[in-house]
């Protein structure tokens, strides 16, 4: 554990810290003092967890003699997602966590001025277990023999021997295109509310939970890591309750840094219906209401927030210096569909392949027969009543069966999938809708020849759980698992 | 102004048709009154019952059913289209450049379809208690805004609500792509009615003044706008129109 420095708190690396680190240890004694408050209490572990999203017939620790508070409506279910509010509502969202936990730190004597929230950078190329859970996770005693509460009563993984393979050895199966960080290539922040381009924060939108198009980060690695985990990291409505989710979010959050580091262009919005205009509420440690809009989260080191990363540095080594004359506008212009396919698209165990049909005429009125500024493959409204396994997508692949990597164009988490499929959704049912920027894709696709200019063809292929894996047996999939249309926006 | 004025470069022409169409309909409302509704509607009374029982081809002939008819629309086409920026912008940008006044075309037109079966027992509604008269007319509106109070605060509305914010996928080409956006408009439509009707029924009974009327179209816009909506804003001023009507009667 660093100690705090003019009162800013030092977030770690999970991967950097020795084994029963105080910083893991007081996380541990924190969430215990938490789990042990009961739900109507803004310090406890479940209605920090609820903030998130909460389903009373879905609450794993639900007790009989629960009672909900009456400030429920106010302050739960309210985590914003497929927003440029993502980043910034989840970056308040922590910092209040980080309170409650520094609270009940200092309630037993700790070193709660210092402690901050480690990050799991599941991405660090230089740490060959970075993609496993730390052991301190999984044990089931503290050194000193308490309780472990990081990892008791914990679910995670798909089924029972997903969770005992991963308790054992720390693998839940997260891979390489889980992590990738191609989201910190995207240099506009926000794009239109109207959808088709892709962002790194999200689509410029109201007070959202759920139902829009989701932004790249919120995408990958921030989905793919959720749905890889899965038990409660699985759902909206659960996430919070495991330890790991805030490690998860820390290192969502930090990759926000990490993006506006990497060069001028890399700006957050400076909309004032982004930075002032929709204050979003929580409690903090002492009982108080805080309110705090976007505008407030962009600096870390400031009061409300007091802490910053030990590192965050840029993976790929920093972007080209851009002069003032080509800094990319604030919003994306609107892109024009060029392309799409005719019919729904059922996903299953296997490979699926849908033939998007490229318009002609769309497309040299987009473009004026000039090559696409960018190239945007939309998934739209994804339905399905059950969780599903993240699928990778691939374009133009010469064996659907077995796409090349070069051939990748993205992956679709599916995190939130049966929830924004419900009809009481706060969209109504719409599903998911995702946004892949593949420019660059179809810019190597042409160099090979694998492009045709009359049509796309896009392949789904679902990532297999351990289970599948080992025993070869047939991915299980929601058997209603569709995307309604994939189409091709040209801008 | 400037920034008026690039906000609107910035609309497509199928959402700016929107604002128009609303400003048109509010215009129309404003000059036209209702004085010779009413009148006909007097005129018709004895008749009302008798003519609708015979079918509706005898009934259009009815100045007060065609007066109410003619109102009902303009309102609608006054009040709903701000509320139909979300969708409409939907069907606009997932449909190929030209089609989309094609296709906003088609999906306004499965919304007024939709709304048109309501829309008429609304109406029908309207002239009866009207021709009927006494108590029973003088009631209507009060009664009407306390179910309306009612409404907004069911669980079922709020649901029809959320299906005001759905998206669809839409076909790209051909007569299925104007089949979906009928498809859409039509169930926009339903869900629209749904959750507003009851409301707009209650200003109606209560003489359909326009300043009520761009009073309801404010409050449904802000809550249609608001996706945490707060339903008992909306209920306390139905509720205190149903005071004021109950005063007045």
């Amino acid at each position: 554990m660093k100690p705090a420095v003019n009162g800013v708190r030092v977030r770690e690396s999970l991967w950097t810290l020795p084994a029963w680190d105080p910083t893991l240890l007081w996380y541990a004694k924190g969430v215990a003092g938490m789990r042990n408050r009961l739900i109507a209490d803004p310090r406890s572990w479940r209605w920090q967890a609820a903030i998130h999203d909460y389903d009373p017939d879905a609450d794993p620790f639900a007790e009989p003699g629960d009672v909900l508070p009456d400030e429920a409506g106010r302050f739960w279910s309210k985590c914003q997602h497929g927003s440029w509010f993502f980043l910034p509502w989840h970056r308040g969202y922590l910092a209040m966590f980080e309170q409650m936990v520094r609270a009940e730190i200092a309630d037993q004597d700790g070193p709660a001025d210092d402690w901050a929230l480690p990050y799991w950078n599941y991405s660090d190329p230089a740490e060959p277990n970075a993609r496993l859970v730390r052991e301190e996770f999984r044990v089931s005693d503290l050194p000193t023999g308490e309780p472990n509460m990081l990892a008791r009563n914990i679910d995670r993984g798909e089924d029972e021997q997903e969770a005992e393979h991963g308790a054992a050895t720390g693998d839940f199966g997260l891979d390489g295109f889980d992590v990738r960080l191609d989201c910190l290539q995207t240099e506009a922040f926000q794009t239109p509310t109207w959808g088709g381009a892709s962002g790194f924060g999200g689509p410029r939108t109201g007070f959202m939970h759920g139902g829009g198009t989701i932004g790249d980060l919120e995408r990958t690695p921030h989905g793919s890591v959720h749905v890889a985990v899965n038990g409660f990291m699985g759902a909206f409505n659960t996430a919070g309750l495991d330890p790991l989710f805030w490690c998860h979010h820390c290192n969502v959050d930090r990759l926000w840094e990490v993006w506006r580091g990497r060069g001028q262009q890399f700006q957050d919005p400076t909309d004032a219906r982004w930075t002032t205009q929709v204050p979003f509420e929580l409690y903090d440690a002492s009982g108080q209401v805080v309110s705090f809009t976007a505008g407030q989260m962009t600096d870390t080191t400031a009061a409300l927030l007091g802490y910053r990363y030990d590192d965050v540095s840029d993976p790929f080594g920093g972007a080209a210096d851009v002069g003032e004359a080509d800094m990319p506008p604030a919003e994306p212009p609107p892109v024009n569909l060029v392309g799409a396919s005719d019919a729904p698209v059922r996903l299953g165990a296997g490979a699926s392949t849908a033939a998007v049909t490229i318009d002609r005429l769309s497309a040299d009125e987009a473009v004026g027969g000039a090559e696409p500024g960018h190239v945007y493959l939309n998934i739209e409204n994804i339905q399905a009543d059950r969780r599903a396994t993240s699928y990778r997508v691939f374009v133009n692949a010469p064996d659907p069966d077995d796409p090349p990597e070069e051939n990748f164009a993205g992956i679709l988490p599916m995190f939130g999938v049966a929830e924004a499929t419900q009809s009481d959704d706060p969209h109504g049912g719409s599903g998911l809708t995702y946004a892949l920027d593949i420019t660059g894709l179809v810019a190597r696709l042409k160099e090979r020849g694998q492009w045709r200019d009359g049509e796309l063809r896009v392949t789904f292929l679902p990532k297999k759980r351990r289970a599948a894996v080992e025993s070869d047996a047939v991915v299980t999939t929601p058997p209603d698992l569709k995307i309604g249309r994939v189409s091709l926006y040209y801008g | 102004m400037r920034a008026l004025a690039r906000g609107l470069r910035r609309i497509e022409p199928p959402l700016l048709a929107l604002p128009a169409l609303s400003l048109a309909a509010w215009m129309l409302l404003a000059l036209g009154g209702r004085g010779e509704g009413t009148f006909a509607a007097c005129l018709a009374a004895a008749g009302a019952v008798a003519r609708l029982a015979f079918g509706l081809r005898t009934a259009v002939a009815t100045d007060a059913l065609a007066s109410e008819a003619l109102h009902w629309a303009v309102m609608t086409a006054a009040m709903m289209p701000p509320l139909l920026v979300e969708p409409v912008r939907h069907v606009a940008v997932r449909s190929f450049r030209r089609r989309r006044l094609r296709a906003v075309a088609a999906f306004l037109a499965g919304y007024a379809t939709a709304w048109a079966c309501p829309a008429a027992l609304g109406m029908a509604a309207v002239v009866l208690l009207q021709a009927a008269g006494g108590q029973a007319a003088a009631l209507a509106a009060p009664v009407a805004f306390v179910a309306a109070v009612a409404w907004q605060l069911a669980p079922r509305r709020a649901l029809m609500l959320r299906r005001c914010h759905r998206t669809v996928p839409l076909p790209p080409f051909g007569w299925r792509a104007d089949a979906a956006c009928l498809r859409f408009g039509a169930s926009q439509g339903l869900a629209c009615a749904a959750a507003c009707g009851p409301a707009m029924l209650a200003v109606m009974l209560a003489g359909g003044h326009l300043v009520a009327a761009a009073a309801l179209g404010l409050l449904l816009f802000l809550e249609r706008g608001a996706l945490t909506p707060r339903p008992e804003l909306l209920a306390g001023a139905l509720a205190l129109a149903a005071a004021v009507t109950l005063a007045a009667a």
